[in-house]
């Protein structure tokens, strides 16, 4: 009886894990003819009343980041219209992060609600897939705030742009910073290898912080659902290291700094973008394993220009505005700018005024490369007395 | 650092990892060796048990206090899921049984994400005892007391189910739930009571768990839920030293593969152990085998 109820119980398992690795397969679904009718597709609306189009994981493991997306947009847009006099409208979408999700949306963006623009999306799986599918249909001019992958602005067509930098590019930054600033010789990094951003990171760091003629003595991999790193630390503190770099999304970094002092490494901490949000999951012990951490980031919330929207986004959804948010303000403003520029709403034209955009915004001035990535200047950020304060 | 002290401190580290397996498997094993049912929302009360802690810490109450109404509002809500979600279903097939727990599972995680949102939560550590200096090593206290609450409860429940009354009705129920009817056991009684503990036992390793692992999320437990329910496998499903001996072992191999194999090759290596538990001794380490009647 115990083995039959047990092979049931294995049987069911395998079952639900199908199921689930279906969901999140089979990707692309964009019709292949479709392409004929790019030139076909008119955004509904004039230019007063067009419709914007974002979206990102608004629910789920990854909503901090995509509710500051698709929050910010809207903010941006009150903004403009109440500056401009005119109606246009946001569509929010929520992809729970999943691409395939993600082209449902963009399908309902380009078929039923005939956005002009999107903004989005806000992680860079989802948002490399929704460019992918612009290349095969309609060129859509879409800008992610925060998808940081390399493969995202990858497109034949120049109709998808960033406003963050790539993620080789700000790994890169890091390693200059650790070998020019920091005088450091010597690296190791943890890293999660299930994860494109984590490993693209891991990649440009070493290349970089070794071209620079330092060593990274230790690369140690963990995977995402992990919450104990102690043993690939262990690993790591039989080193002698300058500095570790850990390129990883907030909650786990919080882990990996406490358990990597916990294991006697006394390393400068070094981290990415993902780092921001970092002190809203650490607890006081966390606090004292952080202080001194240094990560290269968007903004840094002690800068003036961001005084404003920091207070006006906290009133209006009652949660502290992160990087992904202000980029995203930004990235918005840049498009409904572009879109002005462009005179009318017609796909191609409005391509080329992003393509040649010089955006004055929060964050400073921000225009895009012959690929699409953004030119513009990097923030360093540490962590000193549990808050976030510029690098000087 | 030498080659031996890395091993040593990597053994420790197994140790670590294990102590926490084993205690969620304690829970997972209990309410499988009474009531023959895999609960797989058994890891989503460990994530219960963390944000019902956290509330009550975040009110400035004493951690004992905190543990201890945790531990009771675990305890209610298992009993309760049990009259709710599993009682109806005693006749039916062992399958349906299997999909409702993870129906549940899933209900629990999306509801206690609808309440508190899925964004993580720091949670205030209050084990601040000193570490324990081995030499070079120092094992942190999160860790030891985990390793001595779980071989601790392992003693009591074993006690509890070999020597109480209440324990002898539940081996009675768990092996032949007629015949206890017939012999005046309160055989609903028993099957809540077994959930009760189970899910007392989730609640502390919750605790446990939250202390060595802030910050916390509403799918904080279904990994490890996951991960105890092999150890539990390994050490032989029902038996409750097994769940602690399966649970170590588990905690050391994990370790002992990624810091001298791969850290990706890890879950490859362990569902194989599995696979290889189950065709080759289906009842575990220290299951006992039970010939089937038909």
């Amino acid at each position: 009886m115990k083995l039959k109820s047990f092979m049931k119980g294995v049987i069911v398992l395998a079952v639900v894990m199908a199921m689930a690795a279906c969901t999140s397969g089979g990707g692309q679904n964009a019709d292949p003819n479709s392409g004929a009718d790019a030139n076909a597709y008119v955004p509904a609306g004039d230019m007063t009343s067009y419709k914007i189009g974002t979206f990102g994981p608004t629910t789920g493991d990854y909503k901090v980041y995509g509710l500051a997306v698709t929050n910010a947009v809207i903010l941006a847009v009150e903004d403009w219209n109440a500056e401009h006099g005119t109606n246009i409208s946001v569509v929010v979408e929520d992809t729970q992060g999943d691409s395939a999700q993600a082209m449902n949306v963009f399908n309902k963006f380009t078929t039923s609600d005939m956005v002009a623009a999107i903004i989005g999306g806000t992680l860079s799986g989802e948002s490399t897939t929704v460019a992918q599918a612009t290349q095969d249909s309609i060129r859509i001019t879409m800008c992610s705030p925060s998808a940081t992958a390399a493969a995202f602005t990858d497109t034949t067509d120049v109709n998808v742009f960033r406003a963050c930098y790539t993620d080789p590019q700000q790994a890169a930054l890091v390693a200059d910073f650790a070998v020019d600033t920091l005088g450091a010789t010597k690296a190791a990094i943890i890293y999660n290898g299930d994860d494109d951003y984590s490993v693209g990171l891991e990649a440009s760091f070493k290349a970089e912080f070794e071209s620079k003629g330092g060593t990274v003595v230790a690369s140690e991999v963990f995977a995402t659902e992990d919450t104990d790193y102690t043993t690939q630390l262990t690993k790591i503190a039989a080193n002698d290291i300058d500095v570790l770099f850990i390129p990883n999304y907030y909650e786990a970094d919080t882990r990996i700094a406490s358990q990597a002092r916990q294991v006697g490494i006394n390393a400068q901490l070094l981290g990415c973008d993902g780092w921001d949000g970092v002190l809203s999951v650490a607890n006081d012990a966390d606090l004292q394993a952080l202080e001194g951490a240094i990560f290269i980031n968007q903004y840094s919330p002690d800068m003036e220009s961001v005084q404003d929207i920091m207070t006006r986004y906290k009133a209006k959804f009652g949660e502290d505005i992160n990087s992904f948010g202000i980029n995203s303000y930004d990235a918005t403003m840049m498009m409904l700018e572009a879109i002005e520029s462009a005179g009318e709403l017609n796909i191609d034209k409005i391509n080329a005024a992003v393509a040649s955009a010089n955006h004055s915004g929060i964050l400073g001035q921000l225009s895009f490369d012959a690929n699409g990535d953004p030119i513009k200047t990097p923030v360093y950020v540490t962590i000193k007395g549990g808050a976030y304060v510029s690098y000087k | 650092m030498s080659g031996i002290n890395q091993f040593l401190m990597q053994l420790i580290n197994g140790l670590n990892i294990g102590s926490i397996y084993a205690l969620i498997a304690l829970g997972y094993t209990m309410v499988y060796g009474i009531a023959k049912l895999i609960n797989f929302a058994h890891g989503d009360i460990i994530m219960v048990g963390a944000y019902v802690s956290l509330l009550c810490l975040n009110t400035g109450m004493p951690w004992f206090l905190a543990c201890i109404v945790t531990i009771v509002v675990c305890a209610v809500f298992g009993v309760v899921m049990e009259k709710l979600a599993y009682k109806p279903l005693r006749k039916a097939s062992r399958i349906s049984l299997l999909i409702t727990a993870i129906g549940v599972s899933y209900l629990l995680e999306n509801a206690f994400q609808l309440i508190f949102s899925a964004n993580p939560k720091p949670y205030p550590g209050f084990i601040t005892l000193p570490n324990i200096k081995l030499g070079s090593i120092s094992i942190a206290a999160n860790y030891y007391v985990t390793f001595i609450v779980s071989v601790v409860l392992m003693v009591v429940l074993n006690l509890f189910i070999q020597k109480t009354n209440v324990g002898k009705a539940m081996r009675a129920v768990s092996e032949d739930e007629g015949a206890a009817r017939l012999m005046g056991i309160n055989v609903d009684n028993t099957i809540s009571l077994t959930f009760a503990i189970g899910s007392a036992l989730a609640a502390i390793a919750g605790i446990l768990y939250s202390n060595c692992y802030s910050p916390i999320n509403p799918f904080m437990g279904s990994l490890p839920g996951i991960k105890a329910f092999i150890a539990a496998v390994l050490g032989g499903i029902g038996s409750i030293p097994g769940a602690v001996l399966g649970g170590f072992i588990l905690g050391m191999i994990e370790t002992m593969v990624k810091a001298y194999i791969s850290s990706q090759l890890l879950d490859s290596i362990v569902f194989t152990i599995l696979i290889l538990m189950l065709a080759l001794k289906p009842s575990g380490i220290l299951g006992k085998s039970v010939k089937e009647k038909v």
